[in-house]
């Protein structure tokens, strides 16, 4: 079992800046490309969501703590933070059977991200939201 | 992320985007982007041969791009996609937004 932890600040900038983390681990673990690509997008959808969403004010003094596991065969994507509770599970799919002009232009980041993993789950827990992704 | 203008005349635009769009690389290429897709306002065919990752953001980008021209009659092709690009645009429902070619003389033909 493969183990990787790290935290950032809940801002867009902070959230890239540690895409690095992902990178080694991918390199570590000899991830195939497939693995790769559903870990960057899991990150980068969860992660901006709640830079974006969670933090009624000053979300740099607020910080984003990522743990990513590798079996051999399933990676693990927990992600914590004290923002507020929200689960990105209970979100809405977005209408994807709607023409060009009826479509709305985001919103599709949570379906993406859902649909690209193996196992989805969310608890809130003594203040911290824990979202965690099995793919 | 680079964008290259590859090709332009009365009837259509052609560029090649390559890199990663994700924040960074949508943050780095969005105004020439949509300089150079809606401000021209012709059909666009999207060389996506050489982007290696696509999330929300890059896609909120083509689709902003693709109902503007879309208010003159124009569209987006989206050539040549990479598997893992073409999986995640076609997960998010592009195929019923946008004509996604992995065949350049027909990329053309639509666009003309």
């Amino acid at each position: 079992m493969s183990l990787s932890e790290f935290q950032t600040a809940a801002t867009f900038e902070a959230v890239s800046a540690a895409t690095v983390n992902l990178d080694r681990f991918a390199e570590e673990n000899n991830l195939s490309p497939k693995q790769k690509y559903c870990l960057d997008l899991i990150y980068e959808e969860l992660m901006t969501n709640v830079a974006k969403y969670s933090f009624h004010s000053a979300a740099e003094k607020h910080f984003i703590r990522v743990q990513l596991q590798y079996d051999g065969t399933d990676c693990t994507f927990t992600m914590s933070h004290d923002g507020i509770p929200f689960d990105p599970w209970q979100q809405e799919n977005p209408a994807l059977d709607v023409s060009l002009d009826e479509r709305e232009e985001g919103g599709v980041g949570i379906f993406l991200t859902r649909q690209f993993s193996k196992s989805v789950s969310y608890e809130y827990k003594n203040g911290i939201n824990i979202v965690s992704v099995i793919f | 992320m680079e964008l290259k203008l590859i090709h332009s005349d009365a009837d259509y635009t052609h560029i090649a985007l390559s890199g990663r769009l994700d924040i960074d690389g949508v943050k780095a290429v969005e105004m020439e982007f949509t300089s150079v897709v809606t401000g021209k306002g012709l059909s666009t065919i999207i060389d996506m041969t050489e982007v290696s990752f696509i999330a929300s953001l890059g896609m909120r980008m083509f689709i902003s791009a693709a109902k503007n021209l879309r208010t003159h009659n124009k569209k987006i092709v989206l050539y040549n996609p990479q598997p893992v690009v073409r999986e995640a645009l076609e997960t998010a429902g592009f195929s019923a937004l946008m004509t996604i070619e992995n065949d350049f003389a027909k990329a053309q033909t639509l666009v003309q």
